[in-house]
């Protein structure tokens, strides 16, 4: 989730001002107030320190990703009035115009734009707006493919603006550079036309935006030029947005606006015309909310006035007339996070106060049961801790090496596998217990022996072609002490097997190789239900696997699927809960 | 005051209360019958009862080098032999010149490189003189020299009779240790070492504790207590306890609340179609958390670049026609059948509710689901890339916010956590959405525990549930284990160190 860095006596400032950059002194609004309905947005705070405070917002959120946003949000919390100021940008001076060409259809096809006029900015304002353009890039924009901003210091723009796509040999100056560059020096000699370059790979010709001058504006959606850097002194400003999603494009603008609204800045409109493109509209929808769903969703009886003041608090014009249920709300353009009723229950949840709702105890109308697999688990591992065994817990997800070569396993097919990723972790599915366990026992030598462990858990067995794997649960134990051998594993074998296998077991000779890491001729395959399927291995490790895994007191292990996966017995099977019942019933009649 | 001793403590008290300057630790064992382990076990016990004290001392002790041993060796066949001491080589050849002096050359031709040191110490110990001419003779006759002679000899045999234990340099007569002193000085005659020997004495009260043996007679029974008594307070050796595992303790009296709230556990695979994953929760194709940066694909077998898929997702047509319209309309794109059958790690058991949901529909239900999910997250001290979470819903008249903050109030209650606030929050498929944060006691802080709402219309109404309120709740097991064990690494769960696991004890 995206962060923003607020500073106290900034936000202070706002709170108190209600926007504009003013500099009123912040009476009343002190930083412990605000520092305790910060969470109350659905602001988690990640830190404090040092006259400010790092909150995390959420992605549906983006209008928070400036202190004029989250300032704007407390004021509406607080009740210190609600924000009046969205909607449709002032009619700009009739020049103000952009025209896209065709030849960007197939590269970025869409662009809007829009001009803040008037406002003043300090180094603080200019790194809120530049936080808030990256978090749209990675929010909205899906890493500036969908959608990606540049903003403009207006003064030296002459209108009409084309936005056409022109060769790589096109020059500009690239913003924080001294000297033009052509578009491929850019791509491959800058950092971000390293990183972004690719959005634009497979077209000889890449979009900029042109004044009427022949500026370069902006090569989307890498880097602006550095002509229209925005600096202190900017006081007006073009915003544009181009991608490849025009519902993203006019979303990420009305963020944008809105934020530079609440920043001092007077918005008008730049008609955008050309290739399929429009200018943003940016003014408010209409919505109803009845005010009994809000009732019902939230458990608490409100009014349809009510709900209307909740959701003024919100930032949600609302108004509701007595005697009606409705509550028709205008929902400002940038709040594109609101789809249905169901936000707007949520926002009247905001407004009302979450902290003001006292939690309460539903009676229950059901009687709650455990899974089978979830109990048959419990009694295998009742049964292995009464055995003295002592539960290990091991990730499913493995390295090839310990569950093939390092665990003597080197003869069976690849096991199933995630994908490879940026995080370089360990991407096999296991499908044996047996190797995390040894990898446990490496772990302790430095522990007293006798060591006697055991693990229940799910295996992955790689499927087919195309398939996803086939998932079993196992019970795995090994015992390590100098007496360890295979009488012993297997005395615990049977008496787990009426937990783990649903009855009695039988040991056969394992074939070579088949119990593999368990020494040849030292290690049985285990057989269970009334034909004797084979149901896992049993025996004692082989000496040089131990020795790969630094264990120097002799291992025996058994591994065993568990009953629950066949239903060779499944626990509560009809039968099961019948001798139960009856036992009960011969119980209580005996008590009669 | 009564006292156990073990049959060892008692035999070593009575052997030490007859000695007053205590002994010997092999003197003790000797004396007392016992083997030089037990004695040293039975040291140590008294010792810590405070029933003996014991000294430690170091000695020099001797023992023969080469020249000594061959010097020895000579001195027992006699005369002037090979190996000899070279004053005595020197006194046989003074003595065979029958009084007279021998001069200085011939000795020197004689005696070689011995010659020197033996004039030396000859003429240290007055019994042989250089006269005129450099020639040496005997100062008083053979008698004085001889008799100076076999006092080195004398020591040099007494040490090589002890052999390798050797002598202790503090026992040597008077004229012995001068004669030591002297040997020492000369290379490879004589090898000191240092010995470290424990002296055992009984205290006040080991004494006090051995007459109360000898009043009991014999083995002083009485005296120690009721016949056949043990020393209780001995300490013994550690019993190695077999437990479940801490993770799992937690996870079951999560499920036992659960249950005893009125839920029924449901379970479902660990790789699931992306269609239950995510499609089937809103969550649009292009959304980041189902880039394979965060979300790990099942590879479609042996070395496959792309994700295993699933050939059919078992749901009804109409529920995937209602999720592609879903996301036509949410989200404003063209939903991928292929994309959803890619074969994930679940990311969050709600993938198990959601399909239990669809297959069940429901008027009414209590249903839980708790098992293993997987982010692609490097692993640190507060996020592993696989972990375990529960999750909840409830479906029926009457399923509104504030009940479920007061289910989430009550079962969090019964894992023993007491401190509980909501606040809002945001996930794609709820709406409202709260999260619950609990006061960590130790850390003194709230931490985020369980993501909670009632599930969206988008999700809900293509599934086939209409508009009907379905309460969904779901969080990290290992973060409420965390805070229940102490635990601040939660990589510590999965590290299987058998020391913590046969020790880790909940936090009161």
């Amino acid at each position: 989730m995206p962060v923003v860095e607020l500073d106290y006596g900034r936000l202070r400032r706002l709170v108190a001002a209600g926007g504009g950059g003013g500099n009123r002194p912040a009476r009343g609004i002190t930083r412990k107030g605000i520092s305790e309905a910060l969470p109350y947005l659905g602001l988690d705070i990640e830190g404090e320190g040092g006259g400010s405070v790092r909150v995390e917002y959420s992605p549906n959120r983006p209008d928070y990703s400036t202190d004029w946003g989250v300032a704007a949000g407390l004021r509406g919390l607080l009740g210190l009035a609600a924000e009046g100021m969205d909607g449709e940008a002032g009619p700009g001076s009739a020049g103000m115009r952009l025209r896209a060409d065709p030849s960007v259809s197939r590269i970025r096809p869409f662009i809007t734009m829009v001009a803040a006029r008037g406002g003043r900015l300090d180094g603080r304002s200019l790194a809120q707006l530049i936080a808030m353009q990256e978090d749209l890039h990675d929010g909205i924009g899906r890493r500036r493919r969908k959608a990606s901003i540049g903003m403009h210091d207006a003064g030296p723009v002459r209108f009409p603006l084309s936005y056409t796509a022109v060769r790589r040999g096109h020059r500009f100056v690239p913003l924080g550079e001294k000297r033009e560059m052509d578009v491929g020096e850019v791509l491959a000699g800058t950092p971000v036309g390293a990183e972004y370059g690719s959005l634009l790979a497979g077209h000889a010709r890449v979009p900029v935006v042109l004044d009427a001058s022949g500026l370069t504006l902006s090569l989307p959606p890498v880097i602006n030029g550095e002509a229209t850097a925005l600096k202190v002194s900017t006081t007006d400003v073009l915003v544009e947005v181009t991608g490849t999603d025009r519902t993203a494009c006019e979303d990420a603008l009305s963020v944008a606006a809105r934020t530079l609204r609440l920043a001092g800045f007077a918005l008008e409109r730049v008609r955008v015309s050309g290739a399929g493109n429009r200018t943003a509209p940016l003014g408010p929808r209409r919505m109803s909310v009845d005010a009994r769903l809000v009732s019902r969703s939230l458990g608490i009886a409100m009014t349809a006035v009510q709900v209307a003041g909740a959701l003024r608090r919100a930032g949600i014009r609302a108004d509701a007339r007595s005697g009606s249920h409705a509550v028709r709300c205008t929902v400002p353009r940038h709040r594109f996070d609101i789809l249905g009723p169901m936000d707007l229950v949520e926002e009247a949840l905001l407004g009302h106060g979450v902290r003001r709702i006292e939690p309460s105890l539903p009676p229950s109308p059901s009687v709650g049961s455990l899974h089978p697999a979830t109990s048959a688990a419990r009694e295998v591992r009742l049964a292995m801790v009464g055995l003295g065994y002592t539960e290990a817990l091991s990730p499913s997800l493995s390295d090839a090496s310990l569950l093939r070569g390092r665990a003597g396993r080197g003869g069976t097919g690849p096991p199933a596998s995630v994908l490879d990723s940026k995080s370089a972790g360990p991407t096999a599915l296991r499908d044996s217990l047996l190797p995390g366990l040894l990898d446990a026992l490496s772990r302790n030598v430095h522990e007293p022996y006798p060591q006697r462990l055991f693990e229940v858990g799910t295996v992955f067995k790689a499927g087919g072609a195309g398939e996803p794997p086939a998932e079993s649960h196992r019970l795995c134990a090994v015992c390590a002490h100098s007496g360890a051998s295979y009488t012993e594993i297997k005395g615990v074998l049977l008496a787990s097997s009426g937990a783990a296998l649903g009855g009695p077991c039988s040991t056969r000779a394992a074939p070579e190789g088949a119990a593999a890491p368990l020494a040849a001729g030292r290690a049985a395959t285990v057989h269970a239900g009334p034909s004797g399927e084979p149901a896992g291995i049993a025996g004692e490790l082989d000496a040089g696997v131990a020795r790969g895994f630094r264990i120097r007191q002799p291992v025996a292990a058994f591994e065993v699927e568990l009953a629950i996966n066949t239903a060779r017995r499944p626990p509560g099977a009809p039968q099961e809960q019948a001798r139960r019942r009856t036992a009960m019933k011969s119980r209580s009649s005996r008590c009669r | 005051m009564q006292r156990v001793l073990h049959e060892i403590e008692r035999a070593a008290i009575e052997s030490l209360d007859g000695a007053g300057d205590g002994m010997g630790e092999s003197d003790l064992a000797g004396a007392a019958g016992l083997s030089p382990d037990q004695a040293r076990r039975g040291i140590e016990w008294l010792r810590h009862k405070g029933l003996a004290d014991v000294g430690e001392s170091s000695e020099a002790i001797v023992t023969l080098g080469p020249a000594g041993r061959a010097a020895a060796a000579a001195a027992g066949r006699g005369g002037g032999a090979k190996g000899a001491l070279p004053e005595r080589r020197l006194l046989e050849i003074l003595a065979g010149a029958g009084g007279r002096a021998v001069e200085a050359g011939r000795l020197q031709a004689a005696m070689g490189s011995d010659f020197g040191p033996a004039m030396g110490i000859a003429r240290k110990a007055g019994w042989a003189r250089s006269g005129p001419g450099g020639r040496v003779e005997l100062a008083g006759g053979r008698g004085g020299a001889d008799k100076s002679v076999s006092a080195y000899e004398g020591l040099l045999k007494r040490i090589g009779e002890a052999g390798e234990p050797g002598i202790a340099a503090s026992g040597l007569s008077g004229g012995e240790a001068e004669a030591l002193a002297s040997l020492r000085r000369r290379p490879g005659y004589v090898v000191e070492r240092a010995s470290k020997s424990r002296t055992v004495r009984l205290t006040a009260e080991g004494r006090e504790a051995a007459s109360g043996l000898r009043r009991g007679g014999g083995g002083g029974a009485a005296a120690a207590g009721a016949a056949g008594a043990i020393d209780v307070e001995a300490a013994v050796p550690a019993a190695l306890p077999a437990r479940l595992h801490p993770l799992t303790e937690t996870i079951e009296a999560v499920r036992d609340a659960f249950v005893a709230l009125g839920f029924s556990e449901i379970a479902g695979p660990h790789v699931q179609p992306g269609f239950w994953n995510f499609d089937a929760l809103f969550t649009p194709q292009d959304h980041p958390a189902r880039e394979m940066q965060d979300t790990f694909y099942v590879a479609g077998g042996r070395g496959a670049a792309r994700p295993a898929a699933y050939g059919r997702i078992p749901a009804a047509a109409a529920h995937t026609r209602a999720v592609a319209g879903a996301h036509a309309r949410g989200w404003g794109y063209g939903w991928s059948a292929a994309e959803s059958r890619k074969a994930v790690l679940r990311t969050h058991t709600t993938c198990v509710t959601v399909r239990h949901l669809a297959e069940r529909r429901p008027e009414r239900a209590r249903v839980f689901s708790l098992g293993r999910v997987f982010r692609n997250e490097k692993a640190s001290y507060k996020h592993l890339s696989e972990f375990h979470q529960v999750e909840g819903v409830v479906v029926g008249p009457g399923a509104d916010m504030r009940s479920l903050m007061g289910i989430l109030e009550k079962f969090y209650g019964m894992i023993g956590v007491d401190r509980v606030k909501f606040w809002p929050t945001y996930f794609p498929y709820t709406e409202p959405s709260l999260q619950a944060m609990a006061y960590n006691e130790r850390h003194g802080r709230w931490v985020e525990l369980f993501g909670m709402g009632m599930l969206r219309r988008e999700v809900t109404e293509p599934l086939g549930m209409g508009d009907a309120p379905v309460l969904a709740w779901g969080g990290g097991i290992e973060r409420i284990a965390m805070m229940r064990y102490g635990v601040d690494d939660v990589r510590r769960f999965y590290g299987n160190d058998l020391g913590w696991l046969r020790g880790a004890a909940a936090c009161p």
